[in-house]
């Protein structure tokens, strides 16, 4: 990906922005152009529901490019609120605090940047759900 | 068994090269040296088409179209040169284009295979390169890595059949000792489970131990006609039967994730084929990227029902002395796994057994075996079925 | 300053990242054993004023359920931008999903910066020039190594949606009264990455002289007396500067107390008023008046008196800051330097 196609998905890195078949229902995060459940082409922009819960995850260790500036990071299997599953990278919980069940709600937070002097990509991360 | 015009699609000849760091070659050289193995052994040096499996030369080295520059270092002029890009299966799916092209009668000595040249790499580099078969956008956005499948899929395993994960990480205990006694593998040494299970963790409940080592390699086969080979007084193995599909590449979108769906569909057109079943196998080699990839692969093709590989593997059953051996040569854990070159040395070790020149690692009566590539966690998988004349 | 038309808040949130490190931590390792507070919040490394401002904002609008498409404005007042060049409310107009016509541009003036924004999205809404905008005061403030700043410098940051009193608003301003002059107490050259200071000049002719003058500006303009007020909220660089000052101006340590969160977040610069505002608005009841007061740097002071509104039960920030900081955890100082990016890989 280039700065370019950072600004190109920005708003559905922003605010989870997936699409949803009009016929059958069914809901995809990233979009897809077709509904593999029922086949129509018919499908609309929907936002997602920001908060779900944990339901499997890992933790990268072997660190790739754009993610190895700092430690190794939980990357989860999310259902959100509306049964939607996606995945999600974690944040702001200690690695070992993890647990499967876990409720977590999306946030805006810095993905990575183009070094010192490059552009900021920014995305959503899920964090633990903040006390209400 | 396809049978074309002109005869039935065989395997004549294999080059591989030891699978290693080559502080001295670059992708073509490496590719290079493995066709001269191929020529040394055949006698064949004019082919019709050439197909060359490779994941990342573009970008790792940013050399791209390597079949046009493998064409030229061996002289060939009118050649149909093709590179094949499949993740770790591209070196297989460069065979079975050479098979089709074959069979089709386009071509009538093909020279197919995959090489990889890994280990110039920075490790973060190496890690995302990895995952680059992965939707680029969970690359990028997620930190998604080409072992978070594997290790979310171990976990629901885990946890769906109640199995025990020692088991599962014996696959790689297995696969060392075949190694052991194999030229052309890395890791040449036999290993503990403890070892394993205690070796640092990768992905989480992964471990350094379940998950293959990405090195520098590069395997080529000639494909022909049996009356060709025969023509040439070369020994050949038959290709009974192939099969290909593919799966939902967003893992979370599979409707039973802890099956490789591309790998079943794979194997049953690859059966229907060659006309045969599981128990008439006499060997397997299959793509444990990692040891989870490698249980659930054959679960996936059929040989053990769904939560079962792991305590088969465990008991023995599996061994090169076993009723059923599998990954005969190290498999991809401890032969090792050249992203774009594995395919290819998993049908060369399959080449090599059904010939009769896999030395101590010679399963018995080896006549017919199955080989499974995969692409990353199962985005596409191939099925091959060989057999001896 | 009186506007033509009421206006006033419509919604407010308030956010602080959930590390800190303790006064104790840094002064083990810099050999000081007092004190200005006793903790301060510093941000994860995947935190900036960005991600601060769009979380405070956030909060801001679903708690109130402000109406997206009739905000026009984001101003972000700050003094740690992401970008010198590329303002930090663009962001927030694509990830808050606001209306693209909107105006959006980035504050400074130091501390006061996010009042500053206030000011002018007051402006903006009572000339019927937009329906509503958002003003926001955030920070990841940069401590210098081993200064005496680094136990202060912290992060965090508040956002206020504005609209005219018609629209429902569950405080209104009463009015306002700045105060500025050229006094370099605290500032920081273009392209330095810690900013200088001139220790005690910070206090009297700077802080104290500055609030004390717009307090009393507003309150001879408009005749208001300390007792007027349920609540005062002051720019809280350390733990005795806003005591005092409320002291010197006639308020109570109870006046003061549901606003004073600096002992325990440190001083979130342009945060610091607006976070404080919060924490008050968090308790405040229909019909109290709370004054407001920020000091920036360089100088200057903001003063600003609210009424309260039975709107405030309705609309009040879910969750409340203090529940925000009762999540907060512990980190050492290693941690701290490297989020910080004190140091680099």
């Amino acid at each position: 990906m280039t700065e370019i196609s950072d600004w190109r998905y920005r708003i559905e890195r922003y605010r989870l922005i997936g699409v949803r078949c009009r016929r059958c229902g069914s809901v995809y995060y990233p979009k897809r152009s077709k509904c593999i459940k029922c086949g129509s082409s018919d499908l609309e922009e929907v936002e997602l529901p920001k908060r779900g819960r944990v339901v499997e995850y890992t933790i990268v260790r072997l660190l790739p490019d754009r993610y190895n500036h700092f430690h190794p990071y939980a990357v989860a299997l999310i259902e959100l609120d509306d049964g939607t599953r996606i995945y999600g990278q974690l944040t702001d919980v200690d690695l070992d605090k993890i647990h499967e069940g876990m409720e977590v709600e999306a946030t805006l937070r810095k993905l990575y940047e183009y070094g010192e002097s490059g552009q900021i990509v920014y995305g959503i991360k899920f964090r633990p759900v903040l006390s209400r | 068994m396809e049978v074309s015009l002109l005869g039935i699609p065989v395997i004549a000849g294999y080059g591989v090269i030891p699978i290693r760091e080559y502080w001295d070659k670059d992708v073509v050289s490496l590719a290079i040296n493995a066709v001269q193995n191929l020529v040394k052994s055949t006698g064949l040096k004019d082919f019709d088409a050439i197909y060359v499996g490779n994941m990342l030369s573009k970008y790792y080295e940013e050399q791209a179209s390597i079949s046009v520059h493998l064409a030229d270092e061996l002289g060939l002029e009118d050649v149909y040169a093709l590179d094949v890009e499949c993740g770790d299966a591209s070196g297989a799916y460069a065979v079975l284009e050479a098979i089709k092209d074959v069979l089709s009668g386009e071509s009538k000595i093909v020279l197919a295979g995959g090489v990889e040249k890994s280990t110039d790499e920075l490790p973060h580099r190496l890690y995302r390169g990895t995952s680059l078969s992965e939707d680029i956008f969970l690359v990028d956005y997620i930190g998604l890595t080409n072992l978070v499948n594997h290790a979310i899929a171990l976990k629901m395993y885990i946890k769906r059949y109640n199995v025990d994960k020692a088991d599962i990480t014996y696959l790689s205990v297995l696969d060392h000792e075949n190694a052991s006694k194999a030229r052309h593998a890395y890791f040449r040494f036999p290993i503990k489970l403890d070892t394993a299970l205690n070796s640092p963790p990768v992905a989480d409940p992964l471990t350094l131990f379940d998950i293959s080592p990405n090195i520098d390699g590069a395997a080529f086969l000639l494909i022909t006609t049996d009356d060709i080979a025969k023509e040439y007084n070369l020994n050949y193995v038959k290709v009974l039967g192939y099969g290909y599909s593919v799966n939902r590449t967003r893992f979370y979108e599979r409707f039973d994730p802890t099956t490789l769906t591309a790998a079943k569909r794979a194997s049953q057109q690859a059966f229907k084929r060659a006309g045969i079943n599981t128990s008439e196998l006499d060997f397997i080699e299959i793509h444990d990227s990692t040891t989870i990839a490698g249980v659930l692969a054959l679960e996936s093709i059929g040989v053990h029902g769904s939560g079962t590989a792991a305590k088969y593997i465990r008991s023995g059953v599996h061994r090169l002395d076993g009723e059923l051996p599998i990954n005969t040569f190290g498999g991809l854990k401890a032969r090792g796994n050249p992203l774009g070159a594995t395919g290819a040395y998993a049908i060369a070790e399959g080449v090599i057994q059904i010939l009769g020149e896999a030395g101590g690692n010679q399963v018995k009566d080896a006549k017919i075996g199955l080989i499974h590539s995969m692409n990353g966690f199962d985005l596409s998988s191939i099925v091959f079925i060989l057999g001896g004349d | 300053m009186k506007p033509v038309n009421g206006v006033g808040i419509y919604g407010y949130g308030a956010y602080v990242p959930q590390y800190y490190i303790e006064n104790e931590a840094i002064g083990s390792i810099w050999g000081r054993i007092t004190y200005p507070i006793k903790n301060k919040s510093f941000p994860s490394f995947d935190e900036d004023t960005i991600t601060i401002a769009y979380e405070a904002a956030r909060i801001a609008i679903e708690s109130s359920n402000a109406p997206k498409d009739r905000i026009h404005a984001v101003f972000i007042g700050t003094e740690s931008k992401p970008y010198a060049v590329k303002p930090s409310g663009t962001v927030l107009v694509d990830a808050l999903g606001l209306s693209n016509k909107i105006l959006s541009a980035d504050y400074e003036f130091a501390c006061k910066a996010g009042t500053e924004a206030m000011e002018t999205v007051f402006g903006l809404v009572a000339s019927k020039m937009i329906d509503m905008g958002i003003a926001i005061g955030a920070d990841t403030a940069q401590g210098r190594p081993g200064d005496e700043l680094e136990y202060t410098a912290a992060a965090g940051g508040a956002a206020y949606i504005i609209s005219r009193v018609e629209d429902g608003v569950l405080a209104v301003l009463e009015a306002s009264y700045s105060y500025v002059s050229d006094t370099p107490d605290f500032w920081r050259r273009s392209g330095e990455k810690y900013p200088r200071h001139l220790y005690r000049f910070t206090g009297e002719p700077a802080y104290f002289n500055h609030i004390i003058n717009s307090v009393n500006g507003l309150f001879e303009e408009y005749g208001y007396k300390p007792s007027d007020f349920k609540y005062a909220v002051f720019h809280q660089p350390n733990a005795k500067f806003p005591q005092r000052v409320a002291s010197k101006l006639g308020f109570t340590k109870d006046q003061i107390a549901p606003g004073l969160l600096s002992p325990v977040i440190g001083n979130t610069y342009s945060g610091s008023s607006l976070v404080g505002f919060a924490a008050t608005l968090d308790v405040a009841k229909p019909g109290d008046k709370i004054l407001l007061a920020s000091f920036g740097s360089g100088a200057g002071s903001d003063a600003f008196a609210f009424e309260v509104t039975e709107l405030i039960e309705e609309r009040r920030a879910k969750p409340p800051i203090r529940d925000i900081i009762s999540r907060m955890v512990p980190r050492d100082y290693a941690t701290y330097v490297v989020y910080r990016g004190k140091i680099w890989r």
